[in-house]
């Protein structure tokens, strides 16, 4: 577990509160990314939670994780994507590698979502000593019984040329690809103003910092090279709206928003 | 410190700090205070007491019923309107609904939301309640034909001098916690959740004694120093589900909501302070010392409105805010769970004078929230009467006034409000 001593506790703070909620019983986000591991099997149930909450609970309990570690080597809990408008953003969460076999995540797809997913680290650039975000070549191995945790400043799935809007509030799938097989989670999107940490495809990125291109417009994000980019300028546009009080139409080159509500 | 005591991450606890007040009095003379000088506890009050550290309480989110309505008041409050965007449609709004009842089941409970950034903040939940209300707007772009005919302005009363910035919102979160600190954080992530959907129009604050401050199951006072809440139909009671929730009276807008009115009422502290006690207690009709009725010996004693006194004139004035805010129409009642508030001044001096909402060294008054199925039957009335005739109007007046539709609760993978959307 050495992997994520130093990530955020999402877990109940304090074990010995007799009223707080069980684990089974837990907001139909939290245990959606559960359901959605049993794995390709069980893609229909994804984004049905609202719709059919009782299901939803009811299956993200207990009953469903034994059945998890049969049917599916991985489990992303507490999964969730930044909400965008368009360009990039990242895919955080604790992945759980439930099977008793070494597994690497190689890569991921959100197929009518975005144009292509890839596995980021977050390392200390040698040159600038800034943090910049590259590809993680190889994948993450998850040791057999073991967690990574995925969160914004460290590694995290990168979705690039975003095809839709993703807005708060509305759920993406994702299919993760390991060398045990494929399988589909999904999470809930959510407004998040931090992860904007550069993105280095090469070593000439230029350096500019995370306070000028917050500043930026949105065209940012319409760039067609993902060269030196970085995360904030996916900043959602209604971000831009509620500054102009309720003037919140969207601009003409907007995408359309995801499916997946 | 006493090694019996139960540690606590800062080494504080409840009895070591109830020892510490009570040596402290003794200290400066003030010596210990005895229970029946403290008044009346009522059982309807009363949390239970046994069990975790107040920080670690917790009060349930799902539920048939919103919390923060039957909950026991928590210490302090946030009463937070919400003007949504104007491209909002039903499907923004489900989406909304949605984050804000994922991340208060998990405030509420001591867990920290998905992409809280400070999560160690929400480890003392402190019985934080989140309580969702829908203004005209949301209840219509949720489903027009469910809007209630009562989800409209107040009429105008005479002693209005309502304040635009305090008016009517689209939605209302309302927070109550025993932590202030939780409180903030928990009223943080959720603005922040909300703001790519809507604006924030008004944040009321509100407080009450805190916790371990007052003999538990005591009524608050308000900054009049009266006891306030005495008369109320508290949960539990034959009343309270009739009052609040229409069950055998009125017809609920639906199953298990209810509404909530926000009046915000300025209270001249300044003038208070030229009235007398038997002048304060004459225009309310109860004593000041321990809410007890002019007529009656304790605080729960029924009012005798016939009483007469030496003079041939009743004990409790017909004009005092008790006789005039009783009606004999039972289906006048409400069910009050207000709140003090009393915002910072600068540059202040003097006095204000009678009518005045600004000037003096405060700025003091009252989030009174009233809770019932049908405010144009049951709050309105209430509110008419007052208006025509309350000695307390002298002192006070209303700058703020807003209505919200109280959707019911959710079960778990529910999101509240979800019933209106079927
Ligand atoms: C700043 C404004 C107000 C103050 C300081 C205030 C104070 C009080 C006090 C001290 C009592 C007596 C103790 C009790 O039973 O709680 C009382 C009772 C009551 N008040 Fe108010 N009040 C205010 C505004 C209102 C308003 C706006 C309404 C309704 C429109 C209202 C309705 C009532 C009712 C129904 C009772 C109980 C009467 C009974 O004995 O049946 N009050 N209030
Ligand atoms: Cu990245």
């Amino acid at each position: 577990m050495n992997n994520h001593s130093h990530t955020t506790d999402r877990t109940a703070p304090h074990t010995t509160e007799p009223r707080s909620l069980p684990r089974a019983v837990r907001p139909a986000h939290r245990a959606l990314a559960a359901v959605a591991a049993l794995g390709l099997g069980m893609a229909a149930l994804t984004g049905c939670s609202s719709q059919n909450g009782e299901q939803a609970a009811s299956n993200g309990g207990e009953s469903s994780a034994s059945q998890t570690a049969a049917a599916a080597p991985l489990e992303l809990g507490d999964g969730w994507a930044k909400a965008a408008d368009s360009g990039m953003t990242a895919v955080f969460g604790k992945v759980t590698n439930t099977s008793d076999k070494d597994v690497t995540l190689t890569g991921a797809a959100a197929d009518g979502t975005a144009d292509s997913v890839q596995l980021h680290e977050t390392a200390k650039d040698g040159q600038s000593g800034s943090t910049r975000m590259k590809e993680k070549k190889g994948g993450f191995t998850i040791p057999a019984g073991q967690s990574i945790t995925l969160e914004p400043g460290g590694n995290h799935i990168m979705l690039m040329g975003l095809t839709c809007s993703l807005q708060p509030g509305s759920d993406l799938t994702l299919r993760l690809s390991t060398d045990a097989g494929a399988q589909d989670v999904t999470v809930p999107v959510r407004d998040y103003s931090g992860a904007k940490e550069n993105y280095a495809p090469g070593d000439g990125a230029s350096g500019s910092s995370d306070e000028h291109s917050s500043h930026g417009s949105h065209e940012h994000g319409e760039h067609s090279s993902h060269e030196g980019m970085d995360m904030s300028s996916s900043a959602p546009a209604h971000e831009h709206a509620s500054h102009g009080g309720h003037a919140d139409s969207p601009s003409a080159s907007a995408l359309p928003e995801c499916h997946g509500r | 410190m006493a090694a019996d005591h139960d540690p606590s991450p800062t080494g504080w606890s409840r009895r070591s700090l109830l020892a510490g007040a009570v040596a402290g009095a003794g200290a400066t003379g003030i010596g210990a205070v005895s229970a029946a000088a403290l008044g009346a506890t009522d059982p309807r009050l009363s949390a239970a007491q046994d069990g975790p550290r107040p920080g670690l309480r917790t009060e349930p989110f799902h539920g048939a019923r919103q919390a923060g309505v039957a909950t026991l008041p928590q210490a302090f409050s946030a009463f937070i309107g919400l003007d949504l965007n104007a491209s909002a449609t039903r499907e923004s709004l489900r989406r909304l609904l949605r984050i804000l009842t994922d991340d208060a089941a998990a405030l509420t409970q001591g867990e920290a939301p998905l992409n809280d950034q400070e999560p160690w903040l929400a480890r003392n939940p402190s019985r934080l309640t989140v309580t969702v209300g829908f203004g005209p707007r949301a209840v219509r772009l949720v489903d027009r034909s469910r809007a209630p005919r009562w989800l409209r302005p107040l009429p105008a009363f005479g002693i209005d001098r309502l304040q635009e910035k305090w008016g009517q919102a689209d939605l209302l979160l309302q927070l109550c916690c025993d932590d202030k600190l939780t409180l903030a954080h928990a009223q943080r992530v959720l603005l922040k959740d909300v703001r790519s959907f809507a604006a924030v129009r008004w944040v009321q604050d509100g407080f009450r004694n805190t916790v371990g401050a007052t003999e538990d199951g005591q009524t608050m006072r308000n900054l009049f120093g009266q006891v306030d809440g005495t008369v109320n139909p508290y949960p539990g009671e034959a009343d309270h589900d009739r009052v609040v929730y229409g069950q055998g009276g009125f017809t609920p807008w639906v199953q298990d909501g209810t509404s909530v009115v926000i009046r915000r009422i300025h209270m001249n502290l300044d003038t208070w302070d030229e009235a007398d006690t038997p002048a304060r207690e004459d225009a309310v009709g109860r004593k000041l010392s321990d809410g007890a009725p002019l007529t009656g010996r304790q605080e729960h004693d029924e009012p005798d409105f016939a009483a007469k006194g030496p003079l041939g004139f009743p004990v409790i004035s017909s004009y005092s805010h008790v006789r005039r805010s009783r009606s004999d129409n039972p289906d006048e009642k409400i069910f009050r769970r207000v709140y003090n508030y009393d915002l910072a001044v600068s540059d202040a001096s003097g006095r204000s004078r009678s009518g005045d909402v600004g000037g003096g060294v405060s700025n003091t008054g009252l989030i009174f929230a009233s809770y019932q199925s049908d405010p144009e039957k049951q709050f309105v009335p209430i509110q008419k009467r007052l208006d025509e005739l309350d000695m307390l109007n002298t002192w006070t007046v209303p700058i703020g006034s807003a209505v919200f539709a109280i959707p019911p609760g959710c079960r778990p993978g529910g999101f509240i409000g979800d019933a209106l959307f079927t």
